[in-house]
């Protein structure tokens, strides 16, 4: 009995792997998904890239840094076949606020400012920004909650890969 | 993340010894100094309850975004290669193949080629020795030859090594060695840039990169706490988490709202509330880093 537990468990832990081997670079392919010029111009791959094995109809979030002096520019995708949903996507930064408590005391407060979202884009495979000073981002990529992974060991499950692609180069004004 | 509440709680207790050592008047806010306000950092949590993945820049990025803004190398910040004898363990191991893996980066943004192939060999020999010899390319040194005194290829070279690397221990479960990596090219990094400025000058904007790296520790650190269980990346978290007392501490919080311009069909934020750097804010950080390093690479 131990031991088909623990074969189980091997096998469960084997499928997990090689799903997220599967899924570890999806955002490679984030690109596809943009017009022939969007592909054609000049853009750096940013290490802060992220891929995920992650289930339909939820929502994934990842947080990244822009550095002041760069262009960013962020597409997302999932791997899911022809036919399916567009990705939704929504951005944001961290604010950084301060506030007075109840007692008069001086806080620092941090809260998620939405600055962008596809919805309100034509839902867009990607986003192109800048910033005068570095800051925190967090992104929201709702996985759609129909289609089928590509990837066979993942086309009867309820899950996808998710890309998120971050690409950077020189501002045009470095100084801003 | 199985013990972000240990991070949480480490962070709740250096922001209440922030608060206790600052004598109750904490960080200084531009235009409110009253003596009734006491000032800390609240962060607020996601009221979804996500689960949120924390990605952290590279060595290169840093290195490379100081370059274009006008940053210059200079000679003797790298571990010398006469130091790799002494990491025996491999916790120094990890540690240290962290430190050359951000040194590489420097000497192959900034042109310093001579010294490359001989810091990307004992990369791999330390590489080999933690049992990630996979994260690397079979032809790499072969590559790094051809391309000697041709700086781009090396900085793609090492950018490559570093992102391969990544993925090769986040996907084979080795995140024990890869928060003891990322937390020592952390440490390496901002060791170089700390050194690359010649004192205080606010419009510095390698001054304001170090600034920065606050919000990129502030991520590191989400990333460290996944693994907490292993007492080596709890003591890099308690090292880093010193660090950030001397950043909440030293630097001033600048106040303003944030624009968003949206009419170019490319997102253009300005504006927003962050920490500011200043004369003490330098050379506070800069003696906590060199500190940090020493540890390591001793």
């Amino acid at each position: 009995m131990k031991r088909a537990l623990f074969l189980g468990a091997a096998l469960i832990g084997l499928i997990a792997i090689q799903a997220y081997s599967q899924c570890q670079k999806t955002h490679y392919f984030c690109t596809q998904k943009l017009t022939k010029e969007q592909q054609q111009e000049f853009w750096n791959l940013n290490n802060q890239s992220k891929s995920a094995t992650f289930e339909k109809g939820k929502v994934y979030k990842m947080s990244f840094i822009a550095y002041k002096g760069f262009d960013y520019r962020i597409s997302v995708c999932t791997d899911i076949a022809e036919g399916g949903d567009a990705v939704r996507f929504e951005l944001f930064h961290d604010a950084i606020v301060r506030v007075k408590d109840e007692y008069g005391n001086t806080n620092i407060q941090r809260k998620q400012e939405s600055l962008y979202t596809n919805k309100d884009d034509n839902l867009s495979p990607m986003v192109e920004f800048t910033v005068d000073k570095t800051k925190k981002f967090y992104i929201d990529v709702n996985v759609p909650v129909s289609g089928e992974s590509k990837d066979r060991k993942l086309s009867k499950t309820d899950n996808v890969c998710v890309g998120v692609l971050l690409e950077h180069k020189k501002a045009a004004n470095l100084g801003f | 993340m199985k013990n972000k509440n240990v991070y949480r709680g480490l962070f709740a207790l250096s922001a209440v010894a922030l608060l206790a050592s600052c004598g109750g008047e904490g960080i200084e806010i531009d235009g409110d100094n009253s003596g009734t306000d006491s000032t800390h950092t609240e962060v607020i949590e996601e009221p979804t309850g996500l689960e949120i993945e924390y990605s952290v820049p590279t060595p290169n990025e840093l290195f490379e975004i100081v370059k274009l803004q006008g940053g210059e190398q200079k000679v003797g910040l790298v571990n010398p290669l006469s130091n790799r004898d002494n990491y025996v363990e491999s916790t120094e191991k990890a540690l240290n193949f962290g430190v050359y893996s951000a040194d590489l980066a420097y000497m192959s943004c900034f042109g310093v080629g001579t010294e490359f192939l001989m810091y990307m060999k004992t990369i791999e020999e330390m590489g080999d020795e933690l049992g990630i010899s996979g994260a690397f390319d079979e032809d790499l040194l072969d590559r790094i030859e051809n391309n000697e005194g041709d700086s781009d290829s090396l900085f793609s070279i090492s950018n490559e090594t570093y992102y391969d690397s990544y993925l090769f221990l986040e996907e084979n479960g080795k995140g024990r060695e890869l928060s003891l990596i990322m937390g020592a090219g952390y440490i390496e990094s901002l060791y170089i840039i700390c050194n690359l400025v010649d004192g205080f000058n606010a419009s510095d904007p390698i001054v304001e990169k170090i600034g920065d790296q606050k919000l990129v520790l502030e991520n590191l650190m989400e990333f460290l706490a996944s693994y907490q269980d292993d007492a080596d990346v709890a003591d890099m978290t308690n090292d880093l988490l010193s660090l950030q007392e001397v950043f909440e501490i030293s630097m001033d919080f600048e106040e303003s709202g944030t624009n968003v311009d949206n009419t170019s069909g490319k997102l253009v934020l300005s504006g927003g509330g962050s920490f500011k750097m200043n004369e003490k804010a330098l050379k506070d950080i800069t003696a906590k880093i060199t500190e940090l390093r020493e540890k390591i690479i001793k």
